[in-house]
């Protein structure tokens, strides 16, 4: 009799977590959800008091609009600044990590130490004197000045693949060494092939930080040739002043969804190797 | 295979070994000299200089220092980066810690509720602030509505001077919990499950047994989330703040990080700049330390 009612007990509660668990998920992604119901809301739906829940009906033509703001072209740059930024900081990140984990040389400890620095240097620290650098290699306004100083910043990538590739069996990289294989085979045949895991983390951080950037592109790639998403869609916010320019709130939703999409899909499908990425750094400090 | 080829074979490749590994290491490590570690060394010697980004640089000395004690706007911008601090970092440690564990459950559909706090995660600051813009809006907003639902009327929010840096707040406390919450979820998964069930036998009540047990099991993990927000909150207001209110009204959202990035690109006082951005540096060093320092501390004493 005690036992049932334990277990009645234990069902009420777990019922209470779920119901809690539930209601918080909700309210916790209001501001997105709501988004995404006003960017197929009227005009004279968005912006009423009280506000509303639902659209009426649902109006896609907010989305044909909102390509207006958020242009092929500003799409296009968007994934050129993303995967130009991914693509040559992975080819530098993994070289290094490789020689740096299994190619034994005196100052490596050193090297490592250097990688150390940007933990403590907050990024708004460095982004004047980053601007000036820039400035001062005339690649202000160009493709190189938007993706190479960011790709720079290698520290993370570097230590991420070092530390999986510290613990990558000596022994493979020994007897493919002994076989005659010279270092670039080793590390294209046989470690690149097993290095999947710390590739899918670095890719999976590495997108949505470049994807999201928005500070460094504005204050070096605001033209119409290099307009990414984020600084297409800043003068949109409009703040506290409920103030949208030209371009109405429902339309400034369903730009900023569109904005939004091609990260939002990445991280569901790649969300395994973003957590672990993070929870990885997290548990090594 | 004779004994001499091998040998040859072997001293040839010592020769190669360093060609490859300079191919390896020199693009990384020339990049970020040049992007990382050559532009920190130029802010700390700018900072010693007067610049306006034209005409030629100036060496002044101290002087940059100086005028931050007499600079009328460092001191307020300061005391508004403590602000954001004191509001932000200690509910997003708890709300973090809370929600992961509600979340560290294995039962159906958990998964897709977890996806849902790491949501925040994948948005820019834009979408954000698009996001956050109509929900604070004062006449068509969500939370004034709500609000007047039980009678109160709500504030105008980001255009009001003193609600405006707590609703920036908000929303930073939104986009920081993501990362909150992996981490803590991480700390979770390496308590044995036999001192959970030990503390269960015992009659522990669940919230006893939350605050008792499960957070003393994750100090680490707090240790950790503690100095991230700290300097999160520290330096982070500023590029929401430069999206949603521009620092204002009336600089009431101007955090230190935000002052600084005036200085330089509004007034073009590359120097001073350099300066306010080197006392951020300090102060959060400083505070940094005495963290770790407490954390310290508190482990000596159990």
């Amino acid at each position: 009799m005690a036992n049932t009612a334990f277990f009645t007990r234990r069902r009420n509660a777990n019922t209470l977590r779920y119901t809690i668990t539930v209601l918080l998920a909700v309210l916790f992604m209001f501001p997105l959800l709501y988004l995404v119901s006003g960017s197929l809301m009227k005009l004279e739906e968005v912006s009423v008091y009280p506000p509303k829940l639902f659209p009426s009906s649902i109006n896609w033509q907010n989305y044909v609009d909102a390509l207006e703001v958020m242009t092929g072209r500003i799409f296009l740059n968007s994934f050129i600044f993303t995967f130009g930024i991914l693509i040559l900081q992975l080819i530098i990140s993994f070289t290094a990590g490789f020689a740096l984990a299994k190619m034994p040389f005196k100052r490596a400890a050193l090297i490592v130490g250097l990688f150390a620095v940007p933990v403590f240097l907050p990024t708004n620290v460095s982004i004047i004197p980053l601007y000036l650098v820039t400035y001062k290699l005339g690649l202000l306004n160009t493709w190189g000045g938007m993706i190479l100083p960011i790709v720079g910043s290698t520290a993370f990538g570097t230590l991420l693949f070092r530390q999986f590739l510290v613990n990558f069996p000596d022994g493979l990289v020994d007897a493919a060494r002994m076989d005659g294989a010279g270092w670039p085979r080793v590390l294209f045949q046989i470690v690149l092939p097993l290095a999947r895991p710390p590739i899918a983390s670095y890719s999976a951080v590495t997108f949505l930080t470049g994807w999201n950037m928005y500070i460094w592109p504005l204050m070096v790639g605001n033209t119409e040739e290099l307009k990414v998403a984020t600084v297409a869609l800043a003068p949109l916010v409009g703040g506290g002043l409920g103030f949208y320019g030209n371009i109405p709130p429902n339309v400034t939703y369903a730009a900023a969804l569109i904005s939004a999409a091609p990260v939002i899909i990445f991280f569901l499908w790649a969300q395994r190797g973003f957590i672990n990425a993070i929870a990885g750094t997290g548990s090594d400090s | 295979m004779s004994k001499a080829k091998v040998g040859g074979k072997t001293k040839q490749l010592k020769a190669n070994d360093r060609f490859w590994l300079s191919i390896f290491l020199i693009p990384n490590l020339s990049m970020y000299t040049l992007f990382i570690l050559f532009p920190s060394l130029i802010g700390v010697l700018l900072s010693f200089c007067e610049w306006n980004l034209l005409g030629p640089v100036k060496w002044v000395g101290l002087d940059n220092y100086r005028l931050l004690f007499s600079d009328e706007n460092f001191i307020p911008s300061f005391v508004r980066s403590l602000k954001f601090m004191a509001l932000g970092v200690l509910p997003t440690i708890f709300g973090g810690f809370l929600i992961a564990v509600l979340v560290n459950w294995k039962v159906k559909g958990m998964g897709a509720f977890r996806a849902m706090f790491f949501l925040p995660l994948t948005v820019s600051s834009a979408v954000a602030g698009i996001a956050w813009s109509s929900i604070f809006s004062p006449e068509f907003g969500w939370i004034n509505a709500v609000l007047a639902k039980v009678g109160i009327t709500g504030p105008e929010w980001l255009t009001s001077y003193e609600w405006a840096l707590p609703a920036i707040t908000i929303i930073v406390i939104w986009l920081s919990l993501p990362l909150v919450i992996i981490l803590y979820l991480a700390g979770l998964q390496r308590i044995s499950p036999e001192i959970l069930e030990a503390a269960q036998i015992d009659g522990a009540s669940a919230w006893q047994r939350l605050w008792g047990i499960i957070f003393p099991c994750v100090a680490s993990t707090t240790a950790l989330v503690t100095v991230i927000e700290i300097l999160a909150f520290l330096g982070a207001p500023f590029e929401i703040a430069l999206l949603m209110t521009e620092g204002g009204p009336l600089d009431a959202t101007t955090s230190l990080a935000y002052y600084a990035y005036k200085v330089a690109f509004r007034d073009f006082e590359i120097g001073y700049a350099s300066a306010i951005t080197m006392a951020q540096f300090f102060i959060m060093l400083a505070i940094g330390l005495i963290v770790l320092q407490i954390r310290k501390i508190m482990k000596k004493r159990g």
